[in-house]
């Protein structure tokens, strides 16, 4: 059906990344009945190299004393990841979170990095906690129900895993989710149908366009959002006070947000509310995890931390309200200050075969000490200390910054730009 | 339903089921997740309602794509830990055939991605969109409006952006 947003929905759909990809085998349909379910769900016959080269912070976790020998059994062992995944405003912020490779829309930015002079030389120290998950999922996932409302009995998800483990109980237009690995998310979810203003309009004698319109007086003032807020973070675990929540509001909808802390510090580990644009509350998240301490340990200079950025195997994952208030700044940024790209850089040139990416030089200039959250191969979170480091061009990064020997980092990621390449074959089949 | 009941049934969807993972992941991946995917579908066929495979077969693949990111890449492996489970093609795939589409692209939300993808090349109905995503017509209705007039913003923006540059 055509609506005023055909011309967008016609140029959405030339630009479509799977235009030319070629159908598979029918065989992949045929042998599905076939298929004993022993087999692994969601194992890759393939492993992937990332578009950015290393990003990924997964640890294991070995069953240490601080008194163990650093040197010769690290606390934490890491493990491989591909950062395919992340968005282009995320690379963007993470200016090297990828190595030194930047993924920008289109083109590729190689990244350099030097240290500003008024960098910090000083070694310190920091604690190391890991992310625990409380109870066992059924309890977790009842009591989440309770809470709500919801009752019913707990369904394994048709797409959990023995890795990734997901539960819900559901009823007709709510559910509650549970994924029981890593930080243990909850989520819940309200579809119950409300009234919704809308404008029926006739664009032709065939055509009818339903515009739905915002109900922004029908939403929850702030003060009930924040008092609704506390009340569900507060008996799904995260003891807070009005003062650590922060709220969001448009025509269309308002939420709230916050942030476990540990140590006096926010943590990426977050709590969510949102109400649509009819003041319904539809959907809340949280986790089920407590942050043991497992000691303290001494950690690099912020100066010998920008070394680490290109590697880009130290990445950790900061506070949510850190990327809040980088968005912030990013979209303040005037248009002058934004970097201009040659549109002739950073692509394969027609009959070449090097690829030759556009050099882009950073200077950070300050750091900020911070916690940062990272993942073990058997899904467990961490938080480690780790510093923010700021460039000359209003983005950061972020470096863990324990000692060598407490991390063991996973071997390098060789990473090309070619992984970005596009079979320009036709179709088959 | 028999082995050949499904074949029949499901291969007819295989096509589009196809673009809908290419869209989402490196091209390595996709015959891993469609053979997951119809694996699934076999064991769940009695429950998935008639007439209604291909939004069950998307709203499971979106899930097994959401899966099997946080499984390969630790760093959106944390997002997804924090955030519903989403699955929309990238800005850097979009961005590869149209660089101003795909900045525009790279400032939504990925709950609005994704509801614009379903929308403008999955070409599902607000119904079958609902479906996949989980919540009713009405509410995915709502959604993909904001979702297209957020896109059609900073498309404007950026349309100002290069009139701007180019004075």
């Amino acid at each position: 059906m055509n609506d005023k947003f055909d011309e967008l929905r016609i140029r959405i759909q030339a630009a479509d990344p799977a235009q030319n990809t070629p159908e598979l085998n029918h065989a992949v349909v045929a042998k599905a009945p076939l298929t004993q379910r022993a087999k692994r769900l969601f194992g890759f016959k393939t492993t992937r190299l990332g578009l950015g080269g290393a990003s990924a912070i997964a640890v294991t976790a070995l069953a240490l004393t601080l008194s163990a020998n650093l040197g010769t059994q690290p606390l934490i062992q890491m493990a491989v990841g591909g950062p395919e995944s992340l968005s282009a405003g995320d690379s963007k912020m993470m200016a090297g979170s990828d190595g030194t490779v930047g993924i920008w829309p289109g083109y590729w930015v190689q990244n350099e990095y030097s240290p500003g002079a008024d960098l910090s030389t000083e070694q310190g120290s920091g604690n190391v906690y890991q992310l625990v998950m409380v109870g066992n999922s059924s309890q977790r996932l009842q009591q989440i129900a309770d809470i709500f409302g919801i009752e019913g009995s707990i369904k394994q998800d048709e797409w959990s895993s023995e890795q990734y483990p997901s539960y819900s109980i559901e009823t007709p237009n709510r559910q509650v989710s549970l994924s029981w690995n890593g930080t243990g998310s909850w989520y819940y979810s309200s579809w119950a149908e409300s009234e919704v203003r809308s404008e029926t309009r006739e664009e032709s004698s065939e055509m009818v366009v339903d515009d739905f319109k915002p109900t922004p007086e029908l939403l929850p003032s702030e003060s009930e959002v924040i008092a609704k807020a506390l009340e569900i973070f507060n008996s799904t675990g995260l003891k807070i006070s009005a003062s650590d929540v922060r709220t969001y509001r448009d025509d269309w909808g308002t939420g709230a947000f916050a942030s476990l802390k540990v140590a006096g510090q926010d943590t990426a580990i977050e709590w969510s509310i949102g109400y649509d644009s009819t003041g319904e509350l539809t959907y809340a998240s949280g986790h089920s995890v407590e942050a043991n301490e497992r000691g303290d340990f001494n950690t690099i200079s912020a100066l010998d931390a920008v070394d680490r950025i290109a590697d880009g195997r130290w990445w950790g994952n900061p506070a949510n309200s850190v990327w809040e208030q980088y968005s912030l700044n990013a979209s303040m940024l005037k248009a002058d200050d934004q970097i201009q790209v040659n549109p002739e850089m950073g692509i394969y040139p027609e009959g070449e075969e090097e690829f030759i990416p556009e050099i882009q030089k950073l200077v950070i200039e300050r750091s900020t000490a911070t916690m940062l959250m990272i993942y073990d191969k058997s899904g467990s979170a961490w938080l480690v200390p780790g510093y923010l480091l700021h460039n000359d061009k209003g983005w950061f990064d972020t470096v863990i910054s324990l000692e060598e020997g407490v991390i063991e980092l996973y071997e390098p990621i060789e990473m090309g730009p070619e992984n970005l390449k596009i079979d320009e074959e036709p179709a088959q089949g | 339903m028999t082995p050949e009941q499904f074949n029949a049934i499901y291969r007819a969807e295989l096509g589009s089921i196809t673009r809908f993972i290419a869209r989402r992941v490196p091209d390595s991946e996709v015959e891993d997740l469609a053979g997951d995917l119809f694996e699934v579908a076999w064991q769940k066929r009695s429950s998935i309602p008639e007439g209604f495979e291909i939004p069950w077969l998307y709203k499971t693949a979106r899930y097994l794509i959401s899966n099997s990111r946080r499984k390969l890449d630790n760093r959106k492996r944390i997002f997804d830990s924090l955030r519903p489970p989403t699955s929309a093609p990238s800005a850097e795939s979009i961005a590869l055939a149209d660089m101003e589409l795909g900045a525009s692209w790279g400032k939504l939300k990925p709950q609005e991605r994704e509801i614009i993808a379903l929308w403008a090349l999955e070409g599902l109905s607000n119904k079958e969109i609902s479906i996949v995503i989980e919540t009713s017509e009405n509410a995915a209705a709502i959604r993909l409006t904001r979702a297209k007039a957020s896109l059609k913003y900073f498309l404007d923006l950026e349309n100002q952006s290069d009139v701007r540059t180019s004075n």
